[in-house]
């Protein structure tokens, strides 16, 4: 499955277990092996059904730096298609979700429906038999489209080689404890807002940043202040034991933020919430669902946190964007969706008291990895006293670095053949 | 109002932003005021969709404790503005409550940051203040930016807007 050409780097040597070379993260040469290696032939996260509820609905992302176009067509099936005229190559769609029943490219008037089938092209009686052939040229589908609850992902160039259900693994009960905070099981992704966020760095700073255990009492002080005075006890488990981080396999790992007693449960929820989840899914997944928080990765671009889909889009090797997209649980009271606006605009966004922090560090760290000739960058905390639980996933404390480290092994499968 | 008096209150809030006496113009607002700049889209309802900022005056309180502190890595160093204000109009004048609306061109600068030519930003936007009246004092009892970018690409909002 490895892509032709690129760079002869020995990336199982430079992606080792604890240690990540500096290069990793402002080569352009191993940028673009990224791309062609990870972004353009593996499982990325490309939209939620919630985007596309209805035929004819569409939204543009990217893969890698790749235009995409993700649609619903009227068969009901999703489609994930390069958003790229078949003509001359301009995007044949670019804003960014609306519903259409056709794309046209503005160029030549070339059309494609939502399925992706040219239509018709612009004075057609130009072109002589032959010249042409309509049915061959519709939208490039990418080569594989799954979802797990609906989460969608494609995988661009060609199939990978495992299945979305081998690549989510020990990561889909994970996603099961998100969903289930809504007694239908269903979730809205980004009506509620999307913070739209650049940052001077690296991606994969952000796929480790999404999980850091160990940074919080020191770069979110002032956050964690005011959360401890107005938000009350369950924070307490930023610095106590009892929390983990886990490698659930394939580069995706999880790290608990908090588990609340059933007590706690109560005095965060409202009732009627509970027992609202307790009816749909029954008194023990439910209340697993309201007392877990973690933050999750799903290598390599996408990331669950407690309020937010977080969908990392790399734009060269040493500048990302970040999106944050807002989620909504379906079927709760208001006020339960309410506070989720409130917390996550506390923490999250430009202005927010966290997340801009990070953001700040994250292009101070970049401009570290400068000085190409420190080699490596360290992520062994932990590495000696890992254990594995009876899942099998690979399992740290709280502030020690499994989490972090996951990626690495699916980066040296995917780049190197190796684990 | 006439227009007069409401450039006075806008240029008296701005010269207090852009010279750092934040807490003199936390004490233009009123106890129960709302200070707002919305995300994506400047017509969603606050409460069915996320803002950059949407402070009560507790959460504005710890907003600038957040500022003083040293502890606010994304302002270090910190942010100088310019706010330039234009196109002031007067709406539903009574002598206890006015709406001014106008737009206001928010210039940010960073002096002093080590490693990267800081841009100068510019983040161009339209006001709404609501004031009250009280005592002999108008207040603000609701500020809203609506960024003319605010569904757009932004590094950073940790200044006052």
């Amino acid at each position: 499955m490895n892509a032709p050409g690129g760079s002869k780097r020995n990336y199982a040597d430079l992606a080792r277990t604890g240690h990540t070379h500096v290069s990793l993260y402002t080569s352009p040469e191993v940028y673009q092996d990224e791309l062609e290696r990870i972004f353009y032939r593996s499982w990325i996260y490309v939209a939620h059904d919630s985007e596309i509820p209805n035929p004819g609905d569409y939204k543009t992302t990217f893969i890698g730096e790749i235009p995409v176009l993700v649609t619903r067509d009227q068969n009901d099936k999703i489609n994930v298609m390069i958003n790229r005229c078949m003509h001359r190559g301009s995007t044949v769609c670019n804003s960014e979700s609306g519903n259409k029943d056709k794309f046209v490219c503005p160029y030549h008037g070339w059309e494609y429906g939502p399925d992706g089938e040219l239509i018709t092209i612009g004075l057609p009686r130009g072109y002589n038999d032959g010249e042409v052939d309509q049915e061959k040229l519709g939208l490039v589908h990418a080569a594989k489209v799954d979802s797990y609850r609906g989460i969608i992902f494609a995988s661009l160039y060609e199939a990978p080689d495992i299945t979305l259900d081998e690549k989510l693994g020990n990561i889909k009960e994970v996603i099961d404890l998100y969903m289930n905070l809504s007694p239908t099981g269903k979730i809205i992704v980004g009506k509620s807002g999307v913070y739209k966020h650049p940052y001077d760095g690296n991606w994969k700073i952000q796929t480790e940043g999404s999980v850091e255990g160990y940074h919080a009492i020191f770069t979110h002080h002032t956050a964690l202040d005011v959360m401890a005075r107005k938000m009350g006890g369950h924070l307490k488990g930023l610095t106590n034991s009892g929390l983990h981080g886990y490698d659930t396999g394939h580069g995706n790992n999880v790290l608990e933020i908090y588990k609340l007693s059933d007590e706690e449960v109560h005095q965060r929820w409202p009732k009627d919430y509970v027992e609202m989840l307790r009816e749909a899914h029954g008194e023990t997944a439910a209340m697993d669902a309201l007392r877990s928080r973690f933050n999750m990765v799903i290598f390599p671009n996408f990331a669950i946190l407690e309020y937010q889909f977080r969908v990392i889009r790399p734009l060269s090797a040493t500048e990302t964007e970040v999106r944050l997209y807002h989620t909504l649980l379906d079927g709760v009271p208001k006020e339960v969706n309410l506070r989720r606006i409130r917390d996550h605009e506390f923490f999250y966004g430009q202005a927010s008291f966290g997340g801009p922090d990070d953001y700040s560090i994250f292009a101070r760290m970049q401009e570290g990895y400068k000085a190409g000739e420190v080699p490596w960058v360290h992520l062994n905390r932990g590495v000696e006293s890992e254990t594995v639980d009876e899942k099998g996933n690979r399992m740290g404390d709280l502030t020690q670095e499994t989490q972090q480290r996951a990626p690495y092994y699916e980066y040296r499968r995917l780049m190197a053949g190796v684990e | 109002m006439e227009r007069s008096e409401a450039e006075n209150f806008l240029y008296r809030e701005a010269r207090l932003l852009n010279t750092g006496k934040n807490r003199e113009w936390q004490k233009l607002f009123t106890s129960d005021a709302i200070y707002w700049v919305p995300a994506n889209d400047p017509d969603a309802d606050p409460e069915e969709h996320v803002s950059y900022i949407y402070d009560d005056m507790d959460l504005l309180e710890e907003r600038l404790g957040r500022l003083e502190s040293d502890y606010c890595w994304a302002q270090q160093p910190p942010s100088s503005t310019l706010h330039q204000i234009s196109n002031v109009e007067v709406e539903n004048d009574t002598d206890e409550e006015v709406t001014l609306r106008s737009n206001v061109l928010i210039y940010e600068y960073r002096n002093n940051v080590q490693r990267r030519f800081y841009p100068l930003q510019t983040f161009p936007a339209f006001c709404e203040h609501r004031l009250r009246k009280e005592g002999d004092e108008w207040k603000i009892a609701f500020k809203k930016v609506a960024l003319l970018n605010c569904d757009g690409e932004i590094h950073d909002l940790t200044f006052l807007i």
